[in-house]
């Protein structure tokens, strides 16, 4: 599992690999949180590139529904045809099945993750950011694959997808949603980790610029932050500095500053950080 | 699309040696606050029967632990803070004698070093024991344990343990706030009573013909709270218990805010959202520990209404005050200033750890401030706060 997922760019540690092992096993979603930035969503990404499957996400948000995320019906098409049977002999009852079949049905991400016959991985993403009610209709669908709709009847799964939830823990998710769930909490990379990350991203950086940045990273992570810089600023930094030609970090502050907007993104933070401190941090990822 | 019989089942359950003890760390873990139905026994010997088929009876070598430990704590935990908890809860029911080795030492056991041998003995043995040490270290489990817990005086707990699981349980507890039903119905695809102005809004895309009626149903809501802590020093050693409780309230409450208080006030709705409670703790530490004088209850609510009450208050917020009410001002001004947050507020709620401790007689409340406060409730244990829960939830 490991090797799988580190050949589609995303590094695991092994208790990370034996959870995504549970998850096949017991065909259970799987609940990441953790910081933003921390890789959560790029997890879901290499999973599903690691075991050529498709992937199939849904990004939540305040007020999402059933309709943009499971199914809705195509309104016209079904006004077209009753407009089209009013001269139709047919049975008023058969007319009516016609109208709620499969044909006049569009599926949204969930309904297509359960109808696919090879089993694709459903990222659900920010579930934290949907409103209780759609976090209580996942319920079934997260238990028993399957998906009710009044007019149709219940469609079960064709094959169970991974399914993996994440959250940045914005607002509290209910009891009953964890209690389904394998948990996984995702923390910021320690240094080595970091340094395979940026490695196996950006292969083409040398390896003392990774050495330094990622100390410097680590450093910045360790001061009292609104925002804490993550993974993907630590590559975004990476590409910055590379991409300007720099071989290593810069000498001081204010040469850092040109760059810094990749890794602090929050203006209190920036305000905060003032150039003393900015200098111990690029001794210290110096000598690293 | 094809309809079909539930994807996935149980399957036979596998007959291994280690069922029991499997059993025993879920009850084990039940005790220490874990959400676990009797699914998780089932979980449990599936992934053993499937992942360690030749490693039945026998847990001994650590790598082989490393690996359960991962795959049990992926499938055991469903929060932060349970997956923080879950290593020491691991390693105290499967390596009890490492366990006794590297944990740390309670305030009775450093004194003592006959209490040290003791957990030893109690522990010894592969798995053999689910016991945990109670408050006043001797052993219990389950629910007769969270029993003492409920009862006992937080600001007498001496143990590091069970002081932690008191503090977690004080977070459940407030989780656990009723939701109560509101005035206001809102709009949904099934109830009883149709919303028409809705329904005919929704029937344009049909062209007129009503396909989608809507309807009012009724609309659950917690109370609106303003929280208030005393984190002085003579409220140090409850200051993790109302941390802890106000955190579970701020997590249901959805229009909660809360402030914190010695000589002048703090806003902490934002450090007490942190998923972290050992950082949250600390940040609150060295908050208080900047002060080393007495409390300004009375000059820390005058700022809370000069800076915050027009904003955070109406007649719908609760204002619930956790302190023991060891003040340095002037009563008259306390009295004054919780007048002015009565006048904007809808009920003032004061929980008090000084109240009904046992063979203590409570302080007398000042007639000018009792007639401010709407409840004034004893906070010092699990079940006080337990009755704070089912007060704010009334309305």
């Amino acid at each position: 599992m490991r090797s799988r997922l580190a050949a589609a760019g995303y590094i695991a540690e092994p208790p990370l690999a034996t959870t995504l092992g549970l998850l096949e096993l017991l065909e259970r979603p799987l609940l990441l949180e953790g910081d933003a930035g921390v890789g959560k969503t790029a997890l879901a990404k290499a999973l599903a590139e690691s075991e050529s499957r498709q992937l199939i996400r849904l990004q939540c948000y305040e007020g999402l529904d059933v309709d943009t995320a499971v199914y809705e019906w195509n309104y016209p098409r079904q006004l077209l045809a009753v407009k089209l049977q009013e001269g139709s002999d047919r049975s008023l009852a058969d007319k009516e099945a016609e109208i709620f079949s499969e044909r006049y049905l569009l599926p949204r991400p969930l309904l297509r993750a359960i109808s696919e016959e090879q089993s694709p991985v459903l990222l659900i993403d920010e579930i934290d950011r949907a409103d209780e009610a759609f976090e209580a209709y996942l319920l079934e669908l997260l238990s028993d694959f399957q998906v009710s709709i009044p007019e149709f009847g219940t469609v079960p799964a064709k094959s169970i997808p991974r399914v993996i939830l994440t959250s940045n823990g914005t607002r509290e998710l209910s009891d009953a949603l964890r209690r389904r769930c394998l948990y996984y909490y995702l923390d910021y990379p320690d240094t080595a980790k970091e340094r395979a990350i940026v490695h196996a991203h950006l292969p083409q950086i040398e390896e003392q610029l990774i050495r330094q940045l990622v100390a410097f990273v680590q450093g910045l992570r360790g001061l009292d932050m609104r925002k804490k810089p993550g993974v993907a600023e630590t590559l975004d930094w990476a590409a910055a500095l590379w991409g300007t030609g720099k071989h290593g970090l810069p000498s001081a502050a204010r040469m850092l500053r040109e760059t810094l907007a990749c890794l602090v993104k929050t203006r209190e933070d920036q305000q905060q950080l003032d150039d003393g401190q900015l200098d111990e941090l690029l001794d210290a990822a110096r000598r690293a | 699309m094809s309809r079909r019989t539930a994807p996935h089942g149980a399957g036979a359950l596998p007959d291994i040696e280690l069922g029991p003890q499997i059993a025993g760390f879920v009850r084990s873990l039940r005790g220490d606050g874990f959400d676990l139905g009797p699914g998780a026994n089932l979980d449990l010997h599936r992934l053993l029967a499937a992942q360690l088929p030749a490693r039945r009876g026998a847990v001994a070598h650590l790598p082989q632990v490393a690996e359960l430990h991962d795959a049990m704590r992926g499938l055991l935990c469903h929060d932060h803070d349970e997956w923080q908890r879950f290593p020491d809860l691991f390693e105290r029911y499967w390596l009890p004698m490492q366990w006794a080795e590297n944990a740390p030492l309670s305030a009775a056991e450093k004194i003592d070093p006959r209490l040290r041998h003791e957990r030893r003995a109690a522990t010894t043995g592969f798995a053999g024991s689910s016991e945990h040490f109670d408050a006043d270290g001797g052993a219990g489990s389950g629910a007769g344990r969270q029993n003492t817990l409920s009862r006992t005086d937080f600001g007498f707990l001496l143990d590091a343990r069970a002081r932690r699981e008191t503090e977690r349980l004080a977070e459940r507890l407030a989780r656990a706030l009723p939701q109560r039903v509101a005035r206001r119905r809102r709009i949904a695809r099934r109830g009883r009573r149709l919303h028409l102005r809705r329904t005919l809004r929704s029937s344009f895309r049909s062209g007129g013909l009503p396909l989608h009626p809507r309807y009012a149903v009724p609309r659950l809501e917690t109370p609106k709270l303003l929280l208030i802590q005393d984190i002085s020093h003579s409220m140090a050693r409850y200051s993790p218990l109302f941390m802890r409780f106000s955190r579970g309230l701020l997590r249901v409450a959805r229009h909660a805010e809360a402030f914190a208080f010695h000589t002048r006030l703090y806003r902490v709705t934002d450090l007490y959202r942190e998923r972290d409670s050992v950082l949250v703790k600390q940040r609150l530490e060295s908050m208080s520990h900047l002060w080393m004088g007495g409390t300004r209850i009375a000059e820390s609510l005058a700022e809370f209404n000069r800076e915050h009450a027009r904003s955070r208050l109406d007649r719908r917020t609760t204002v619930v005050l956790m302190s023991d009410g060891y003040d340095a001002d002037d009563p008259e001004l306390l009295a004054s200033q919780l007048a002015a947050i009565r006048a904007r507020a809808g009920r003032i709620v004061w929980l008090n750890p000084a109240l009904d401790r046992p063979g203590v007689v409570n302080p007398q409340t000042p007639p000018e401030l009792a007639a401010n406060i709407d409840r004034l409730l004893p906070a010092g244990n699990l079940q006080g706060l337990s009755q704070a829960v089912d007060a704010l939830a009334q309305t």
